[in-house]
């Protein structure tokens, strides 16, 4: 195989660009901050190109769902209505950038009616849905079956009381106590017990840099040679 | 009076999407398999359309005018990304993969350290083990909070130290103080349990007052959709009864 | 059957029913509950009132729409409305590309629409938009704000926008102000700003769930001020005297709905407390 259709070539690319990064950081040259900061520019218009793959992807997938589509089942027309909605609101914002001269489509009326009307309903409704799997997780599920889950629930309690608005009111003269307790739980234990997470996240993270840089982890360049 | 009839039908449109997507909580019926591809849908979409907006104004325009034709250059390089779909050329997609990950990699490398790692050992390293206020004097709850959040983080990261024999006296620290570390955590992660639910709710919450916005289109539209969900799982029964 | 095992048998939908009704309730009638103020929301509101005049304040609208409708949006409206009641210019942009259309949504607010009457967009205030990336983005815009965004969310050059003339990079800006719903968020803005302004002092409106992970760089110092949750939006709308009734109704809402999941909590371990006995009778 040829060598820049080998892996080798873009993992080399991956380091110098990671190098010209952390090197224009630390050392303060002009040139070098000028070539990471122009980088860094024209990154941001390539990464918009990847929304490229995942509209493709997601046609093709419910095209695929419409092909295969047997007598009596219905379901093929909602992957039917999905491609149809897909490309025209992404026509719509195509107008609406076009018709603005403007970066935004949302500058333009229909595409923001849509936005704020279809975007944001779906978008807080399906993770709102969380609130009842939580109500009903509390019931069914977070029961203290070990001293340690007890542990959990007892501050998880606390907290829930601390964090509503008038949880401490219940405590009458003790409010102010409760209150105090649930900011030293806030800011005693699970400060300490995050602080030692983020810190062993940080040491994961800079080691998985190090290994991408030496090329050890090839996972983001994809299968094949 | 057309800026009125838009708002109406946006309160609707709203209705029948946050309703729509509530109703699984009932059942699986085709008002939510219906919110959930509109979802999908309009999600990528927007995506599209903003990251159309972008690329136009910011890159391809300044190459048109002649103003900056150095933009070429990413714009060549983005388009790579459509050989993703090609068995042949796929080794073109992966230079525009490592451009934006190793320079990712690198930005986050440098502020990791900083932000998330140095700063954070010296604030816990900076803790007084003796506090004195020049008025009060002595403090003992403070000076108490200090040694436990010292003692705490360096439990919860020795739980981590998974590469160390127990069997060692090293190791047998490293256990001792793990223990303390997941006693730690269990407080913590409660806290963060009873944040989550509070979060969760706001969110529904949010929901619900847009909803009660107008009671005609959250009720009828409620009825509505309890009435088509208990008629497709009544047929769905049926069918599954007769096979 | 004993009771509380027909407890645990009931139909989960019950469960989300009753959630419907609890919420539903303070929603339709404001209950006008109590409210304490906690010392995070003061520390928070103390932090722009003690902004100076002509300082440079980047307010960072990285926000889902889930999160702008829940806690976010409440924090984003007071802290602009406190924001445009100081001499301060206040440069708004979102690293979220479904943040940056909710920007206008906040200036649409009726106490910030007011405030805003005394301001000159461009003068004062200004809207960069959307800037793509995540983390990229933001060290890009760090190092050079001119290169990393040509306009404005209109189109306009920034050489037209007069408060833009000397802010050129992050050491231009006194202040970041961070309502964050995750990733690129907080932590990505200490990385790529913090790092090359020592002096930038950032303030987050954080959701409730990453409130105890942020906690970790308000006592480091990272972070000068946050506002936790739904309930530290509720305290600073207290405090800045523009509470609304649908404000305190969500408030209320927020505290039945917390009382209804600790009560299926408490509820929930009784019933495995009491059949715990039995279950190991059985075995």
């Amino acid at each position: 195989m040829s060598f820049y259709r080998k892996k080798e070539l873009p993992i080399a690319i991956t380091a110098f660009c990671a190098i010209l990064a952390i090197f224009a950081f630390y050392f303060k040259v002009p040139e070098a901050k000028s070539a990471s900061t122009t980088v860094q520019t024209w990154m941001l218009v390539m990464v918009n190109f990847a929304v490229v793959v995942g509209f493709v992807m997601v046609i093709k997938m419910h095209k695929r769902r419409i092909d295969k589509r047997r007598p009596g089942d219905k379901s093929w027309l909602f992957s039917a209505w999905l491609i149809v909605v897909l490309i025209g609101y992404v026509l719509l914002g195509i107008y609406g950038v076009e018709s603005t001269r403007t970066a935004a489509p949302t500058n333009d009326w229909t595409f923001n009616w849509v936005y704020n009307n279809g975007v944001v309903a779906l978008d807080s409704a399906m993770y709102s849905l969380l609130a009842f799997f939580i109500a009903s997780a509390s019931f069914r599920a977070f029961k203290a079956r070990t001293k340690e889950a007890g542990v959990l629930l007892i501050s998880g309690a606390i907290t829930m009381l601390y964090n509503a608005p008038a949880g401490s009111a219940i405590f009458g003269p003790l409010a102010q106590n409760f209150n105090d307790l649930g900011d030293w739980i806030l800011n005693v234990p699970n400060m300490a017990g995050f602080r030692g997470i983020m810190i062993g996240a940080a040491v994961g993270a800079i080691s998985l840099g190090i290994r991408v840089l030496t090329g050890r982890e090839r996972g983001y360049l994809g299968a094949g040679e | 009076m057309a800026a009125d009839m838009a708002t109406m039908l946006g309160i609707y449109v709203y209705a029948l999407f946050a309703l729509g997507a509530y109703s699984f909580t009932y059942k699986d019926n085709s008002f939510f398999k219906f919110a959930e591809h509109t979802y999908v849908a309009l999600s990528i979409g927007y995506n599209a359309a903003v990251a159309y907006g972008y690329i136009r104004f910011t890159a391809v325009q300044p190459v048109i005018t002649g103003t900056n034709m150095l933009f070429l250059i990413p714009l060549v390089i983005g388009a790579l990304f459509i050989f993703f779909f090609s068995k042949k050329y796929f080794w073109l997609y992966r230079f525009p993969i490592a451009i934006i990950t190793g320079t990712g990699m690198g930005l986050a490398m440098y502020g990791s350290i900083s932000a998330q790692f140095l700063d954070q050992i010296v604030s816990t390293l900076r803790l007084p083990l003796y506090v004195v206020d020049k008025v009060l004097g002595f403090k003992p709850m403070d000076t108490l909070n200090n040694w436990l959040i010292i003692i705490m983080v360096i439990g919860t990261l020795a739980y981590f130290f998974f590469s160390i024999p127990p069997e060692t006296a090293l190791g047998a620290v490293t256990n001792k103080l793990g223990i303390i570390g997941r006693w730690t955590m269990m407080v913590a992660f409660g806290s963060a349990f009873g944040n989550t639910v509070m979060t969760r709710m706001n969110l529904f919450i949010g929901v619900y007052k847009n909803l009660l916005r107008d009671y005609t289109s959250f009720l009828g539209l409620a009825a509505l959709i309890l009435v088509v969900a208990t008629l497709e799982g009544q047929r769905a029964k049926k069918a599954e009864q007769k096979a | 059957m004993s009771f509380w095992k027909k407890l645990e048998s009931v139909d989960v939908r019950v469960i989300y029913l009753i959630l419907w009704i609890g919420i539903g309730i303070p929603l339709l009638t404001p209950l006008y509950l109590p409210l304490s103020i906690s010392p995070d929301t003061v520390v928070y509101h103390k932090a722009v009132e003690a902004l100076p005049a002509g300082a440079v304040v980047a307010f960072g609208m990285d926000v889902s729409p889930a999160g702008y409708g829940g806690e976010l949006g409440p924090q984003a409206r007071a802290t602009a409305y406190h924001l445009f009641t100081k001499p301060v210019k206040v440069v708004f942009l979102s690293f979220w590309e479904t943040g940056a259309p909710l920007i206008q949504d906040v200036w649409k607010n009726v106490f910030v629409a007011k405030a805003l009457q005394n301001k000159k967009y461009g003068e004062d205030y200004v809207n960069l938009h959307w800037i793509p990336g995540t983390e990229t983005g933001m060290a890009a815009f760090a190092e050079d704000i001119w290169k990393t965004v040509p306009a404005d969310y209109k189109g306009t050059k920034l050489a037209d926008l007069p408060m833009m003339a000397n802010i050129k990079s992050v050491n231009d800006i006194t202040m970041l102000i961070v309502i964050e719903t995750g990733t690129p968020g907080g932590p990505e803005y200490l990385r790529q700003w913090q790092t090359r302004n020592k002096n930038l002092k950032v303030l987050v409106g954080s959701l409730g769930v990453s409130v105890p992970a942020n906690i970790a760089y308000i006592a480091s110092g990272q972070y000068v001020g946050i506002l936790r949750g739904g309930r530290g939006a509720t305290e600073y709308q207290r405090i800045l005297n523009i509470v609304t009734p649908t404000d305190v109704q969500g408030a209320d809402a927020m505290t039945v709905s917390h009382a209804v999941v600790l009560v299926f909590l408490v509820l929930g371990n009784i019933g495995y407390l009491a059949t715990k006995g039995k279950r190991g009778e059985k075995k």
